[in-house]
């Protein structure tokens, strides 16, 4: 089993490397980063809480994917699996718990704790051959793909807005409109293989009109519902509701020509950092937009042009 | 004519083509055939545009890629996408629409159901199915008939006879050696990054065991098998 933590060990050093960094200050820039960003989100949001518990369950689900846990299963004994889950599970959650602690957050910490070792001892479910029928058919790709491994999480946002609605609590419900946008960049984040970008009969600028045209389409298509419901229960809050779907267009546009700005490669820290604070400052986005959009032109030239 | 001229790539300090240069004409059926590593893919990958190479590709196309249709040796199939939507996917990147899947599922693929559940085969056959829907001028097929039945290894053979018939220009690598003799008008043996020996049909028998000379050698008696 040390041997396999001193295999992820090195991958990551790897992959610090990789992104153009000595792997020791790497390594201390992902810390200092970590917390600046929680005390930020802290400082900024009266959501955070909501928003830091999502991130770190978000994060936990990175390691649950059925094909690494049957590798990991292949490769140890039951028992050793089972150490190696509750393991990294807990090195993933004690970053977060630690800053919770600090917050003085000890129930939401716990609880995080708690989560964390119940989801190491769930095996992941094996992939469903149950075909989810979404309004997405028409453009089979990021989003359709996207909704369909995450939808339980939307049937939970569902229930939370309705919550929301219930108890008159406009900020819970403004935070479901915030999970379902940040659910929905991520299903950009995976990098497909420039075969799946060779085969587009399209030039680079109307590949990028389309992969945009597709993502406002569809951002807006699903948070219809949302906005619909919270404008008839918060008419005096429909010029907000407004604002958090133009937000999200913008959240999504940016989140694509980021992507394709540096193709094929993954999002380094730097430019991550960068898009965060545009993130966080949303006016920013319409600076970076038409920056990352030329630049995604150059990259995208290479493969269809 | 599609002519590949002086066409060269290098990994690092490794090169993988050296000077390749073919001519690629309508209606005529092209093999490839080499051991692993031998550069079958990466020539592939250079003549489609996927990989950055010395030397020239020209094309009586604009842009040869979109006439392109590239089966990979393992295709790519992303999770939760059903069989229906991976074609779909395909017919829109070339900005075809209404077209009727499940008229051209020659393979009776079960195009409703997840296409990363498929078997290797079935995964083949999808992505073959999904290249010959966008009805390209040229196609490359790497591997065509690994991994897939004997039955749809018939089909693919009289689709690719079909295809010439239409006059498409079609290259194609395998490592089973009868389907090439079945449908290629010439053979080309990749060694090293350079093509050593052309066959035409009279002279497949004598590629092939030289292909076997070259591959096998004294190999099998190293094993020291008792």
């Amino acid at each position: 089993m040390s041997f396999y933590f001193h295999l992820q060990f090195s991958r990551i050093m790897r992959y610090i490397q990789h992104l153009g960094f000595q792997p020791y200050i790497g390594i201390l820039l992902v810390v200092v980063g970590f917390y600046s960003l929680s005390l930020l989100l802290f400082y900024k949001t009266s959501l955070a809480i909501y928003i830091y518990t999502f991130i770190a369950v978000a994060s936990l689900l990175q390691f649950s994917s059925k094909e690494r846990n049957r590798f990991i299963g292949i490769c140890f004994s039951k028992k050793t699996y089972r150490q190696i889950r509750i393991l990294e599970y807990s090195f993933l959650t004690i970053p977060f718990v630690i800053f919770l602690v600090y917050k003085l957050q000890f129930l939401v910490a716990g609880c995080l704790l708690f989560s964390a070792l119940f989801l190491a001892f769930i095996r992941p479910i094996h992939s469903s051959n149950l075909v989810v029928k979404t309004p997405f058919y028409k453009h089979p790709f990021e989003f359709l793909r996207g909704f369909r491994i995450s939808f339980p999480l939307f049937l939970v946002l569902i229930i939370l807005v309705t919550i929301g609605i219930y108890v008159k609590n406009f900020n819970l419900a403004a935070f479901t409109i915030l999970v379902a946008v940040m659910t929905s960049m991520s299903f950009y984040s995976e990098i497909e293989s420039p075969y799946f970008v060779w085969i587009y009969n399209y030039k680079s600028k109307d590949f990028l009109f389309y992969k945009i045209k597709t993502s406002i389409h569809y951002i807006s298509l699903l948070l219809i519902p949302f906005i619909i419901a919270l404008a008839f229960f918060y008419t005096d809050k429909i010029f907000l509701l407004i604002i958090f779907w133009m937000v999200a267009c913008l959240y999504m546009t940016t989140t694509i020509v980021a992507k394709y700005a540096i193709y094929p490669k993954q999002i380094n820290l730097p430019m991550a950092i960068i898009l965060a604070v545009g993130y966080l400052f949303p006016p920013l986005l319409l600076l970076y937009i038409p920056f990352l959009f030329k630049k995604s032109i150059v990259q995208l030239d290479k493969i269809l042009t | 004519m599609i002519q590949l001229h002086n066409l060269s790539k290098s990994f690092g300090t490794k090169k993988i083509l050296r000077d390749i240069s073919l001519d690629l004409h309508k209606g005529k059926v092209y093999g490839i055939v080499g051991e692993n590593g031998a550069g079958k893919t990466t020539l592939f990958r250079c003549i489609a545009g996927l990989e950055i190479h010395d030397g020239e590709v020209t094309s009586p196309f604009t842009l040869l890629k979109n006439h392109l249709g590239f089966l990979e040796t393992t295709p790519y199939i992303f999770t939760r996408i059903t069989g229906a939507e991976y074609l779909q996917l395909f017919a829109q990147a070339r900005k075809l629409s209404n077209l009727d899947y499940r008229e051209k599922n020659i393979f009776d693929l079960p195009l409703e159901g997840y296409a990363s559940n498929y078997s290797t085969g079935m995964k083949k056959k999808l992505s073959l199915l999904a290249i010959l829907i966008q009805n390209n001028d040229v196609y490359i097929l790497d591997e065509p008939f690994s991994g897939v039945d004997i039955q749809s290894n018939i089909v693919i053979t009289e689709i690719i006879l079909k295809l010439k018939e239409l006059g498409k220009t079609v290259i194609i690598s395998s490592h089973i050696f009868s389907t090439l003799q079945d449908t290629c008008d010439e053979i080309h043996l990749l060694q090293e990054g350079q093509f050593t020996t052309k066959a035409l049909p009279e002279e497949y028998s004598l590629l092939e065991s030289e292909m076997k000379t070259i591959t096998i050698g004294n190999q099998i008696e190293r094993l020291g098998l008792v």
